[in-house]
């Protein structure tokens, strides 16, 4: 509109001159049918061949789950019966499931000395206080330390808090029987816990301590559970498991009843992509054929909007 | 003065007496005000409680205060109350920082003001003092070029008459010199600064009030030493503003009347505007909508909590409820996801807009295209708060003089007699003005000229007319015959030929005038007046030969034709705007002649009749106002001695009261009657640069615009069709009446016209005078009816208005209509109209710097509104209406999560996100990509090459492309005008998206992570892996959403999402690895290294961008909007600039069917557009 002879702009040399006359060079994409079909076919050829990748990875690995609270009730050792459908190579890693516990509970979650854990000496009951609302080996209900001295019931516990409280203490023996002998298998509690968490808990003094912090089934449990229902590893078989009947020596001593809850065992191999996880791939394969299926109606919508421009 | 309320016995009427010796005691000093001025609102002790208080008004602060109390109740928090408290009293200190730096500044100069010296009388001596001490009732002792202390009465002057002159620059800005003066009885007892009277003297003035020209109080002395005090009424011509300065008089004495808070100039001070944008109103009903929504949420958790609780708590035997209360639990889970859910609320959306106005006013600020030469003004932002309101116009509502048009005039011709005189010059509208330009070296003048802003411009040429005033030719010789008599027949002058009809006339203009003549450092004379007009008039006069040399009290000084002359000043009554005219009564060696010049209208009632000049002069009237010129009528009358001392008794004898100046106004009235038409002037008010341009695209972007002047209905109507208000092909509907009957009447008419436009879809203007207009503002059927017709009108013309009635259309628009208007005017007669609109806009004019003290948007000419509303206005209005939004959507799918983990963790209050990643989120790695789109995005840019090619060809395509841009720009002012971004259904649209994209990332996420093993070693997630991996894709989501909404990418928005995003969130998560205690401690980087962390943010990815690429692509399928298109054809343009060249040197036939063709017909209109308004500027 107006007219460049009266006002002659200056060119904006400077970037700062652009920034202020706001003409930095700039990029203005504008999406048309052509990019959004290249978009597209780029997302569904993505997705669709790691879709099929992690499928494939997916049903390689082997995973089997058996509930065994229901089976076990009411005995404190239980030997609970199961049927492996097919061959486990090592690692196996071996899994217990809770359901229907609120490990991300507020209270329970922040029932924790972050202090005690790491090893500090000298906590009195008042350095405590996150360990609410249990502090004292009276709350904590123990007597004995690991190492089987008496311990007060007004010193604190160690470690205290609910998450330690409600460590998950059922133990599993694994066996399975060839001809008529019947065999354990190890299941190492080495390597199961994330190595960054080792790091951070050490012992205070054992004969003190209801507990072993180092324990790395312990450090596992300690790093919370996202959800109400959830597993936790509790070791590592280092030796392949054929198909077929195994017998899992159950020290039953956790109550999930009380509460509604159910208890799994899991056994499990993994790949580069980690477990068994269905819902990834399906989800993969579904974005990539429903991408796929944007891309052709795009294309032939671009076609017959061009055959429509030809006849017109 | 902010804090404490002022005691009632200040608001009482004054009495107090002149205090001779200058000595008095505490109670007499705490009567009044002192004139200790006090503008900063702290000291040291009072800051802090005062600041933070005014700092805790602000509702925002008051919900973040609770927020942080809250938040340090442990059995209610989750969070660290660290988190909260950062961010407040980060706020916080920045706003008190602030206030208190300018508090800083205002201690400053106020401590500046009050130590200021002045002198004070104490019985004939002369002490100086300070401001501060000064007292009413004090004798003040005023020299040339200082200012004045405080307000005074003046009592005395240097000058013998009593007069002095003030400049008020620092108060209304203009600056031109005012008279004052004091009242001849008091000149007599102080005019003399050594030796002034002791005798008692007694003011009695009213409550001080802000209007600047008002002064109601009344003197009592004590004249002819009789102890009996005289009242003599004051007026505002004996008022001295504090502030003012005194020019070009030696001294005056003067005594205080109003002092420190009371004076005229603080009264006026503390008028603060706060404007807030319809944005802005909408956004805080939307906020606290969330609040509700954020309430009710948190109620509706803290219920299931306790159901949750009831049914589980005790059995959950690891939650250790032994002191179990379930229903004071679920009580305090209310709290808790009161904080937790506190993340839906925008706070920082407050600040973020902050910074995001203040760039955009930056940019207003600093725009070249804005930037005006003649007057060296870039434009200026008073108020911030608006910006995005300025895209948003529908009526602009602009003044005339000094607007349009320069306020610059030209004389054009005259007509003496019933001789027209001055065809002979040439068009000058085109040529830029000599003075206007301060970077031309001042070329050779003949006429004397000072630096400042001339009035006047001279290009009178007439050949015939200097050969009469050179005594040649034989024209003059023409016989005339007038001859003039007074009305008692005693006295009588005859005019015999043109030539002496010349000399009275041009005698008429050098004499009957306000101006004063002032002289500059090199003693270059120049005329100084109330109106632009005048100062013409007298300025044409001089160059002809009648130079106007000065004036005292009682005469006047000529050099006329090169001898000098002096005639006695008898009388002289002042223009003004209801009376239209001005004249003075002479004695010229014996003859008294009153001489007049007024409106046309006025003047020609007046006239005795059997006037031999009328019918001609009113011919040449007629052609006159058709092409917008001004008009004046000159006229003479002669007095007898007998009818003169009859009229002067008459006058000395009138009462002193406040009816004084009606009975003046009457005396006058009668004498100014019986006049003989001697001729008339016409002069050029000169359109400023662009101004048509500027209206046909105002017009063009569908902003209705509003004309409103003072000017008869003939000129307004023809100003209005040389700056394309009123185009060829619009219907006028005029409404003049002089009764509300015929008013009605003509309503209904102009009705039907209108009705027959709408039906046709034509263009239309309607012309309304402003006695109609009163009727309309006053008559409720009236106003409807025509609001109705107006609203759709392209254009308004209202003339004759008054500066109440522009405010009363500006109201009449704004209150029945609910659409944003703009008012821009350059004088104090359109402050009014520009408090009243939305926007107000000042110009720098010659009239003072009023206009732009009470406006938001200061510019310096009428063509930078193109750029401000169509490009700054429209892209603000963008910025912030999709800023606004997508806070609200960032907050939305940051918080969903939050909310369905809740169902997971027994409604227990437990947050999802890390305390510090909560804070961070708004603080940190969401807010500068925002802020940074908020201040670079553009749909369009016009200006498309920094640097054109070298290669000419190409660089004039490039240029004409650019052209066609910039002319299809004003038909995206729509956007904006119809607030078709920032609307509720799009709201609860991108609210709605925020949800759906919540969910998809908590769910998905979910779903992968859930029992999962997330690597080949086969650990589990956990909560702290979860939420990570939730809150790195909600990162990602919140930067691809702003990337995909993003039009316009320079480098800082590459910069601010990848490094200041992205690059600090991963910085940050690093951090977040070693620090102790918090949820995600010792988590990253095991995450980091899992398939699954990259593989779900990759799933999100895909699905949300995939879906919004689907929505866009639909969109663009089903709604074009013109922006993508212009913007598609700017980025074809790109690709084939080349082959555009080609095909355009080739042949035009080429076109056909390609892209070019509609672009190269939009070329050819535009062209022919050009073509034809520029013949149709020249034909005028």
């Amino acid at each position: 509109m107006e007219s460049s002879q009266q006002q002659d702009q200056k060119q904006p040399s400077s970037i700062g001159q652009a920034i202020k006359q706001q003409v930095l060079k700039a990029w203005q994409p504008v999406p048309t049918i052509n990019s959004t079909i290249i978009l597209f076919a780029i997302l569904s050829v993505y997705f669709l061949s790691m879709g099929i990748v992690l499928n494939v990875y997916s049903g390689e690995i082997n995973q089997q789950s058996f509930r065994y609270d229901a089976y076990c009730q009411g005995y404190p050792v239980c030997e609970f019966p199961i049927a492996l459908d097919t061959d486990y190579k090592a690692p196996i890693y071996f899994y217990y499931q809770l359901d229907n516990f609120y490990q991300n509970q507020r209270r329970y979650i922040t029932s924790k000395s972050v202090e005690q854990l790491s090893g500090q000496q000298g906590l009195g009951v008042g350095d405590l206080s996150t360990c609410y609302p249990v502090i004292t080996n009276g709350q904590m209900g123990k007597n004995l330390s690991i190492n089987a001295t008496p311990l007060s019931s007004n010193d604190p516990a160690i470690p205290c808090g609910l998450i330690a409280q409600s460590y998950f203490n059922d133990t599993f023996n694994i066996t399975y029987e060839v001809n008529d002998e019947v065999t354990n298998v190890t299941v190492s509690n080495e390597g199961i816990a994330w190595p960054t968490d080792l790091g951070l808990y050490a012992n205070t003094n054992i004969s003190q301590q209801w507990l072993n912090v180092t324990d790395e089934r312990f450090i596992v449990w300690m790093r919370v559970a996202a959800m109400p229902n959830f597993r936790k590893l509790w070791g590592i078989i280092n030796q392949d498991l054929q198909q077929g009947r195994y017998t899992i020596v159950i020290e039953n001593n956790y109550n999930s009843s009380a509460y509604g809850g159910k208890k799994f065992i899991v056994f499990s191999t993994t790949n580069q992509f980690g477990g068994k996880n269905e819902f990834l791939s399906v989800a993969y394969i579904c974005v990539g054929v429903a991408s796929s299926l944007v891309t052709i109606a795009f294309c032939l919508k671009k076609y017959f909007s061009r055959v429509d421009h030809k006849k017109l | 003065m902010f804090w404490s309320k002022r005691p009632d016995f200040f608001n009482q009427p004054r009495q107090f007496e002149g205090n001779f010796k200058g000595e008095r005691t505490q109670e007499e000093l705490e009567q009044y005000p002192s004139n200790f001025i006090k503008t900063s609102r702290y000291n040291i002790v009072t800051f802090l409680p005062k600041s933070l208080l005014l700092q805790f008004t602000r509702y925002a602060n008051i919900y973040f205060l609770c927020i942080a109390i809250i938040q340090c109740i442990p059995v209610l928090s989750t969070l660290n109350p660290f988190s909260a408290i950062a961010p407040l009293v980060f706020v916080l200190g920045l706003s008190m920082g602030r206030e208190g730096w300018e508090d800083y500044g205002r201690h400053v100069s106020d401590n500046e003001v009050n130590a200021t010296e002045c002198v004070i009388m104490k019985s004939r001596q002369m002490k100086v003092s300070t401001w501060a001490e000064l007292a009413v009732g004090d004798f003040v002792l005023v020299k040339q070029d200082e200012s004045f202390p405080a307000d005074l009465i003046v009592l005395g002057s240097a000058i013998q008459s009593g007069a002095c002159y003030i400049e008020t620059s620092s108060l209304d800005g203009e600056k031109n010199l005012k008279p004052k003066s004091a009242i001849l009885e008091s000149q007599q007892l102080y005019g003399d600064k050594n030796n002034y009277t002791d005798k008692k003297i007694r003011v009695e003035a009213q409550v001080p009030t802000q209007n600047l020209y008002e002064l109601d109080a009344s003197l009592f002395l004590s004249i002819e030493n009789d102890e009996k005090l005289r009242k003599f009424q004051l007026t505002a011509k004996q008022l001295l503003l504090r502030g003012a300065f005194l020019r070009n008089t030696e001294w005056v004495i003067g005594l205080v009347v109003y002092t420190g808070q009371d004076t005229k100039i603080m009264r006026n001070a503390d008028a603060s505007r706060i404007k807030s944008s319809e944005i802005e109103r909408i956004m805080n009903i939307l906020i606290l909508g969330i609040l509700v929504i954020q309430i009710s949420l948190s109620i509706i958790t803290a219920s299931f909590s306790s159901a949750w609780l009831h049914q589980n708590g005790s059995e959950s035997w690891y939650l250790g409820y032994n002191d179990f209360s379930p229903n004071l639990l679920s009580f305090y889970s209310f709290f808790s996801y009161i904080l937790l859910y506190n993340t839906m609320i925008p706070i920082s959306l407050i600040v973020s807009l902050e910074f995001v106005k203040v760039f955009q006013a930056y940019f207003i600020e600093q725009d070249e295209e804005m930037y005006v030469q003649s007057r060296d003004k870039y434009a200026k932002v008073q108020t911030t708060t608006i910006n995005e309101e300025l895209g948003q116009i529908e009526y602009i509502f602009s003044d005339k003089t000094g607007t349009l048009t320069c306020n610059q005039m030209e004389f054009k011709y005259c007509i003496i007699g019933n001789t027209l005189y001055g065809q002979e010059q040439q068009q000058t509208n085109n040529i830029p003005v000599q003075n206007l330009d301060p970077k031309r070296p001042q070329s050779a003048k003949v006429h004397p000229t000072s630096e400042v802003f001339q009035h006047s411009v001279f290009n009178f040429q007439d050949m015939e007319l200097s050969a009469i005033l050179k005594g040649e030719g034989s024209q003059g010789e023409q016989p005339v015959n007038l001859i003039i008599q007074s009305s008692d027949g005693k006295q009588q002058i005859q005019i015999q030929k043109q030539r002496n009809l010349i000399d009275e006339y041009f005698f008429l203009l050098s004499s009957a005038h306000e101006c004063i003549i002032q002289y500059d450092k090199n003693q270059n004379a120049s005329y100084q007046g109330p109106s632009p007009d005048e100062i013409t008039l007298v300025d044409a006069a001089a160059r002809m030969g009648f130079q106007f040399t000065g004036a005292s009290a009682s005469e006047q000084n000529f050099k006329i034709l090169g001898r000098e002359k002096k005639v006695k000043l008898l009388k002289s009554f002042e223009f003004d705007s209801t009376r239209k005219r001005m004249s003075v009564i002479i004695d010229d060696n014996g003859v008294i002649k009153l001489f007049i010049k007024g409106a046309d209208n006025i003047i020609k009632g007046r006239l005795s009749p059997n006037q031999i000049f009328l019918n001609q002069i009113v011919n040449y009237l007629d052609d006159f106002s058709k092409v917008g010129l001004r008009c004046l009528l000159m006229g003479i009358r002669i007095l007898s001695n007998e009818e003169y001392r009859e009229f002067d008794n008459a006058y000395n004898n009138l009462p002193d009261n406040d009816k004084r100046a009606e009975e003046v106004e009457k005396l006058t009235n009668n004498l100014e009657q019986n006049l003989t038409l001697i001729g008339a002037s016409a002069v050029e008010d000169k359109l400023q640069q662009l101004v048509p341009e500027t209206i046909a695209d105002l017009l063009r972007a569908n902003i209705k615009v509003w004309m409103l002047t003072g000017d008869k209905l003939e000129t307004a109507e023809n100003i209005a069709k040389s700056c394309r208000l009123i185009q060829g092909d619009f219907t006028v509907m005029r409404l003049s009446e002089s009764s509300v009957e015929e008013c009605k009447k003509k309503i209904g008419d102009i009705q039907e016209t209108y009705d027959h436009c709408i039906k046709e879809n034509r263009k239309k203007s309607f012309v309304v005078e402003g006695q109609s207009l009163q009727f309309v503002i006053d008559n409720e059927d009236l106003a409807q009816a025509f609001v109705s017709m107006a609203k759709d009108c392209e254009s308004v013309v209202c003339c004759r208005v008054t500066p109440k009635q522009k405010a009363d259309v500006v109201r009449l628009i704004k209150d029945r209509l609910n659409k944003i208007t703009l008012a821009i005017g350059d004088g104090a007669n359109d402050v009014n109209m520009i408090q009243a609109a939305h926007i107000g806009v000042g110009l720098y004019g010659n009239e003072g710097m009023r206009a732009v003290q009470s406006s938001d948007f200061a510019l310096g000419e009428f063509r930078c509104l193109w750029r401000l509303l169509l490009v700054h206005g429209h892209w603000n209005y963008i910025r912030i209406a999709e800023m606004v939004l997508y806070f609200f959507y960032k907050n939305m799918i940051f918080t969903v999560p939050q909310f369905f983990f809740s169902y997971f963790c027994a409604f227990s209050g437990q947050s999802f996100f890390d305390d510090w990643y909560i804070t961070f989120y708004n603080l940190i790695f969401t807010a500068l990509p925002l802020i940074m789109r908020g201040t670079f995005d553009q749909d369009i840019n016009y200006r498309q090459h920094v640097q054109y090619e070298e290669k000419e060809d190409v660089a004039s395509v490039q240029k004409k492309f650019e052209e066609y841009l910039k002319y299809k720009f004003p038909t995206l002012y729509y956007v904006g005008q119809s607030k078709s971004i920032f609307t509720i259904p799009n709201y609860m649209l991108w609210a709605f998206t925020g949800l759906v994209h919540g969910m998809i990332i908590y769910f998905f996420i979910l779903w992968i992570l859930d029992y999962e093993i997330v690597e080949d070693n086969g650990f589990p997630g956990g909560l702290a892996a979860f939420s990570l991996t939730v809150y790195s894709s909600i990162i990602l989501i919140a930067d691809l959403k702003i990337a995909i909404h993003t039009k316009y990418w320079t480098w800082f928005n590459f910069v601010c999402i990848t490094f200041l995003s992205i690059l600090l969130y991963i910085i940050y998560v690093i951090i977040s690895q070693f620090w102790p205690g918090t949820l995600m401690e010792y988590t990253p980087f095991t995450m980091v290294g899992t398939p699954h962390f990259w593989l779900s943010m990759i799933l999100i990815g895909g699905i949300i961008g995939g879906l919004e690429a689907i929505i866009a692509q639909l969109q663009r399928e089903f709604f074009t909007d013109p922006a993508s298109e212009m913007l598609f054809k700017v980025n074809t343009f790109g690709l084939n600039q080349n082959k555009f060249i080609e095909l355009k040197e080739k042949n035009q036939k080429q076109f056909k069917d390609s892209f070019w063709e509609p672009l190269y017909k939009q070329y050819q209109q535009q062209n022919e557009e050009v073509i034809k308004f520029s013949q149709s500027q020249h034909a005028e």
